[in-house]
């Protein structure tokens, strides 16, 4: 018993459950600390009535929505209604699998990872179940036959393919720098140092390429301010409008969920994952049980941040206009990823990938370039377009704010 | 099946060393497949099983008008099951093309740092074929969302007039 315990798969099966009591709890304290930011933001309490300061807020939430009427509409393909918010929920679960959560541990004479599963295309494997989400979103908003959630349903499909190719090819920069599809491999190559003391975390040497990572992977959670496909405001809940009691609950966690799953990909990818600078025991080489729990909880935190920002962004910026959604991302976010993919193969190319001062150097060539030819070219990646034919005779409307 | 690829274009078209697989040890099928699994079984167990529970304990009184569907309180004229926008087809058919291309430099940027120079021609080349229709796209209008819309506005204005 013991030496299965201690074994490579006794361990990650531990540590799948952890992360699974973890996840659920997380998420379900995630509504409430949204609820709670929502109130700092605007000057108010938020949820302070159940338990001690609103803590228990979360159970009562999930109470009231297990003891709520589930009704499924006459109207509706119903397997197709019951399956989406299953096939959201499990999605948003199932990429959580391969994030490397604190490095190696030393368990007697046994090395073993903490991490679940440890695929060759870690990468990839998060990527593609990633991909899958927008069948829930699509499926909920088609089987629900209405037109708020059909119309939710088809533009999460167009803004969530758009989003994904600029998003696949910032993942493309950090694969080329690392030359590896392996989470652990891209960790345990940002824990080393420049000069000593800079680490070498991706953010710092493609500082352009993380923004732009940020802002693809708030639009593939559907979160402010790109939350198109449920804006309550013109198409009352979107693609779960039909839905209630539990099953909208699901879609409610299913949200939050891919929002931890983003934010440990965003902490892995482009923030050293487990790794903290100057201090000992989040290094590669401290494999004892403490360093271990202070690596988990260096990645926990950095996610924190993550899920945080997210929330700020959520209660201060406005909902962009689709035009303006689909603008920014073909004609703002893929030509620059297109500039920063080739940069990174040409930083490749002459060996310099890991070389902090070219890349800063490339990176603000890549930003000058974009921003002369947007200045040049007078596109303007959102806001209104000035260069529309006028329709009315009369005094041309520019289209500018009026002075 | 990517290596065997790879490998396979290499023999054929590329003479160098390829990429040695990275010194930290992968996992075993049985540790990756039950490490998968605890996961999705987890999703199911939680998602259904929570269902079930609902059904247990929820009550169920149906109503005619909790049948319908909801459009602000007025009765819904049609199905929404009905053609749409040709806009929103034209965004999926570009990204189709684009995201093949993406999907095909995935192998390649692994093995890139050990290949050197036919490595990075061969990108200039796809890269092209990425670049230029794209800017045909961007040119001939493809990408603007307001096109279409306005251009109708047009005609029939034109068509009022005379």
């Amino acid at each position: 018993m013991v030496e299965f315990l201690t074994s490579q798969l006794g361990v990650s099966i531990i540590l799948a459950l952890v992360v699974i009591g973890v996840m659920l709890g997380s998420v379900a304290y995630c509504i409430f600390f949204e609820r709670k930011i929502a109130g700092w933001v605007q000057d108010r309490f938020g949820p302070n009535r159940v338990g001690y300061r609103g803590i228990l807020q979360s159970i009562a939430d999930g109470g009231k929505l297990l003891l709520k009427e589930d009704v499924i509409p006459g109207h509706v393909d119903t397997p197709l209604f019951i399956l989406a918010p299953a096939i959201i929920f499990l999605v948003a679960f199932v990429g959580f699998a391969a994030i490397p959560w604190g490095g190696q541990l030393q368990l007697g004479e046994n090395l073993v990872d903490i991490q679940v599963a440890k695929p060759d295309i870690g990468l990839l494997y998060i990527l593609g179940v990633a991909s899958i989400g927008v069948y829930g979103v699509v499926l909920g908003g088609w089987s629900s036959n209405n037109k708020y959630s059909f119309y939710g349903g088809i533009r999460a499909a167009a803004q969530m393919l758009s989003y994904e190719i600029p998003l696949g090819l910032c993942i493309l920069v950090v694969v080329l720098t690392m030359g590896t599809l392996r989470l652990e491999s891209i960790t345990l190559q940002q824990t080393e140092y420049w000069g000593g003391i800079l680490p070498m975390w991706n953010v710092i040497l493609h500082p352009l390429a993380f923004l732009v990572f940020l802002i693809t992977a708030l639009a593939e959670s559907n979160r402010m301010p790109f939350d198109l496909p449920e804006a309550e405001q013109e198409l009352v809940g979107g693609y779960h409008t039909e839905y209630s009691g539990l099953k909208f609950g699901m879609f409610l966690l299913a949200e939050y969920a891919h929002m931890i799953t983003a934010s440990g990909f965003i902490a892995v990818l482009f923030l050293g994952g487990w790794h903290f600078p100057w201090i000992a025991w989040t290094q590669p080489e401290a494999t004892a049980w403490y360093a271990v729990i202070a690596k988990m909880l260096v990645l926990a935190g950095k996610i924190t941040f993550f899920i945080f920002l997210m929330m700020w962004l959520r209660w201060t910026l406005p909902r962009l206009r689709f035009d303006q959604l689909l603008r920014l991302a073909w004609k703002g976010l893929i030509p620059i990823t297109l500039g920063l993919f080739t940069l990174a193969v040409i930083l490749v190319y002459v060996g310099r990938q890991q070389s902090l001062p070219w890349a800063l150097l490339g990176n603000a060539v890549v930003l000058a370039i974009v921003l002369a030819a947007a200045g040049l070219s007078q596109v303007e990646v959102t806001g209104r377009q000035a260069n529309l034919p006028s329709i009315r005779p009369g005094p041309v409307s520019t289209g500018t704010a009026r002075t | 099946m990517i290596s065997i690829l790879t490998s396979t274009v290499h023999s054929l078209v590329l003479a160098g060393p390829l990429a040695q697989p990275s010194a930290t040890h992968g996992n075993t099928n049985v540790e990756l497949v039950v490490g998968i699994f605890l996961f999705v079984i987890a999703g199911f167990v939680i998602g259904f099983g929570g269902l079930t529970i609902g059904r247990i304990v929820r009550p169920t009184m149906p109503h005619p008008e909790k049948g319908k569907a909801y459009e602000c309180g007025e009765p819904a004229i049609g199905d929404s099951w009905v053609q749409f926008d040709l806009r929103f087809y034209t965004v999926a058919l570009v990204f189709i093309v684009f995201d093949v291309e993406v999907a095909l430099l995935w192998p390649w940027a692994v093995v890139f740092k050990d290949m050197g120079a036919p490595a990075f021609w061969a990108f200039i080349v796809f890269f092209l074929l990425i670049a230029i229709p794209f800017l045909y796209e961007w040119k001939s209008g493809y990408l603007n969302w307001v096109r279409a819309s306005t251009a109708q506005k047009r005609r029939s204005v034109l068509e009022e007039g005379t």
